[in-house]
């Protein structure tokens, strides 16, 4: 058929698709990691290491996704964040919030250790939770597409969201109330043994 | 702190990020050896398992040399009650041998410097069907893709030989570097859970109540034998995490760190790493949604819906991966009922229609119906059952229909018509409803 005589040949494709996939993660890879370092409770090189896999996952897949790549890439970082506690060996050092220091002082460092408060405060929920509030208050989604890109319905974003949102300012404001505390483990249920 | 002040602060935190130097030609590396891998694995894995059968059998009359000092995963008798069984003893060092070619890990270099032979660390029945799981000494080097917890030092890696219910072969099921290795979600469904007992008493949890926003896991105590602890989880809520726990007191929620036993099931590994990935054998009409028929009807998440659904039927109950920004169409039956259409590809197989019905008591049926044809001039032509009509689509067209009379007044993209009707007209062309 006169389609497939016109088409450019494999290695050709090949080549023009390699070159597509190159340029976008050159150009989209800050904004991503961004996202990743959020996802990943502030893990620089955790959240590296999970953009990179998810990169590196689409790349077969490329023809498939790069109409719109992005949207996908997001989406797939989330649900690997979401489900990293279950990969083996992928054990993501999580900050402990203490470490992070009283937000004293004013002015740009205030900020600045306001900033790094939040993030250490967001590695203490859930890491769905936590993904849906980096989704819905870092990239401004929407609940039905952060929905759509955990797979969940817009309720579970709905309750999600509402838990997270208070956790994280029982977190902040215990760390900010107690600045000297070495504890900012947020209070639960005792376990109780299954009959 | 309201909504507003957390995306400034989210954003304020991320400002100076910057992915490293190199990251690119990293990625691409990384992709290619991906795609290399899927390829190889399509067509060399059953050879393969033939040819090392023999050879790798000579690892059960002798001890295995050069292994780490009083690992029993390493150097004690098989256990089991199929440790007797040669035959399968020797089958199962030949899946681990062809399974380590095509295993995920090989990405990331696990299997690079090995510094002994395998060895049956346990055969048994369960309710997944015969299982060994073998244990291979390795020195693990510093890797992209291994955490710093693990790289540079011996560790001992842990495999599961098992049945894949996909296809009902024998094969290595999953496989593991870290330092707890030997937990395993297998069989159908992911329900048999398998863990190595290192001493510790060991749980599981598949359940968990949530009272006032606040989530208690249930926990389950494992009973051990001959080195290993398992259980067979009922047919599990999908949504509902499997959690391991080893030691004294398991924690009162699944946010608690410390003791927990990652477990992941087996159809992950086995659908990530041995099936070639269908190119694009769908339709092209990513992030397109669609409408028609009555708007009314039960409130659903089209692309959540269809996904999970789909996914869970076709991955024996487990939902792999995410909805991405696929198309859909949502059509409000006359019956109350919503169907969610769209298309799904996996395990290298043509891409297939798939409806989900949803009724407004929020029972969900899935209907299977033809492989995509992306060509075609009408390419959505999908007949719902119990009389409930066709969905027809094609994007950017105007469709109309007839029964035996006049066209209908047309409509644009999509359309639900009635079950009698015989032909679709396709901008100015006919196609013929075959039934």
């Amino acid at each position: 058929m006169s389609e497939l005589a016109s088409e450019p040949s494999m290695q050709g494709r090949e080549g023009g698709r390699e070159a597509d996939f190159a340029d976008f993660v050159t150009h989209r890879s800050p904004a991503l990691l961004r996202t990743a370092y959020l996802l990943c409770g502030g893990d620089r090189g955790a959240a590296e290491d999970l953009l990179q896999e998810v990169l590196e996952r689409c790349y077969p897949r490329w023809k498939r996704i790069r109409e719109r790549p992005e949207s996908y890439v997001r989406a797939a970082l989330a649900n690997a964040a979401a489900n990293r506690w279950r990969r083996r060996a992928r054990r993501i050092q999580e900050l402990p919030l203490e470490n992070a220091g009283p937000p004293i002082g004013q002015g740009h460092e205030q900020q600045v250790v306001d900033h790094d408060l939040v993030v250490k405060a967001l590695t203490h929920l859930p890491p769905r939770m936590r993904a849906v509030l980096v989704l819905r208050f870092f990239e401004d989604m929407s609940e039905s597409d952060t929905a759509a890109a955990l797979g969940c319905g817009t309720g579970t974003v709905k309750s999600q969201t509402s838990r997270g949102l208070a956790k994280l300012r029982e977190l902040l404001d215990v760390a900010q109330t107690s600045p000297d505390s070495t504890d900012f483990v947020l209070g639960g249920p005792q376990w109780t043994p299954a009959n | 702190m309201d909504t507003g002040e957390l995306t400034r602060a989210l954003h304020g935190a991320t400002e100076n990020i910057e992915p490293r130097v190199g990251f690119t030609d990293a990625v691409l590396r990384g992709g290619r050896r991906h795609r290399t891998r899927r390829r190889l694995a399509t067509v060399t894995g059953a050879v393969v398992a033939v040819a090392l059968a023999t050879a790798s059998g000579l690892a059960l009359v002798s001890d295995p040399p050069h292994n780490q000092a009083g690992n029993p995963l390493l150097d004690a008798p098989t256990t089991g009650n199929l440790a007797g069984d040669t035959q399968f003893l020797t089958d199962a060092l030949a899946a681990w041998e062809a399974g380590k070619i095509v295993s995920p890990n090989v990405d990331r270099g696990v299997f690079d410097d090995l510094r002994g032979d395998p060895h049956v660390y346990w055969a048994g029945n369960t309710p997944a069907g015969r299982a060994a799981i073998v244990a291979q000494p390795a020195y693990l080097h510093g890797h992209d893709g291994i955490g710093s917890e693990d790289a540079d030092q011996a560790r001992t890696l842990v495999g599961l030989v098992a049945t894949d219910p996909a296809d009902g072969t024998v094969k290595l099921v999953d496989d593991q570097y870290d330092a707890a290795a030997g937990h395993f979600m297998f069989g159908e469904g992911d329900r048999t859970v398998l863990i190595v007992d290192r001493g510790a008493p060991l749980f599981v949890s598949y359940e968990a109540t949530v009272k006032q926003g606040k989530v208690t896991a249930k926990w389950q105590r494992l009973s051990s034998s001959d080195g290993v602890a398992s259980t067979e989880l009922p047919k599990r809520v999908r949504s509902t995490p499997v959690v391991a726990f080893g030691g004294n007191q398991p924690p009162p929620d699944y946010a608690a760190f410390d003791g927990r036993i990652h477990l992941e099931p087996s159809s992950w590994y086995l659908d990530e790493n041995t099936i070639q990935q269908p190119e694009s054998t769908g339709l092209p009409w990513t992030g397109t949604e669609l409408a028609a028929g009555d708007p009314g009807g039960p409130q659903v998440d089209p692309p959540g819906v269809f996904f999970e659904e789909v996914s869970a039927k076709l991955h024996n109950g487990s939902v792999i991966g995410n909805s991405g920004d696929a198309w859909h169409i949502r059509a409000g039956l006359a019956d109350g009922r919503v169907a969610v259409l769209s298309d799904y590809g996996t395990s290298g197989m043509p891409s297939r229609f798939y409806a989900v019905l949803v009724s407004p008591d929020g029972t969900r049926t899935v209907v299977q119906g033809d492989e995509v044809d992306a060509n075609a001039v009408l390419p959505v032509r999908f007949r719902l059952p119990d009389g409930q009509g066709w969905i027809v689509a094609a994007k950017g067209q105007s469709l109309s229909y007839r029964t035996d009379g006049g066209w209908s007044t047309p409509t644009q993209d999509a359309a639900l018509i009635p079950d009698a009707a015989t032909q679709v007209k396709v901008g100015d062309k006919v196609v013929d409803l075959s039934r």
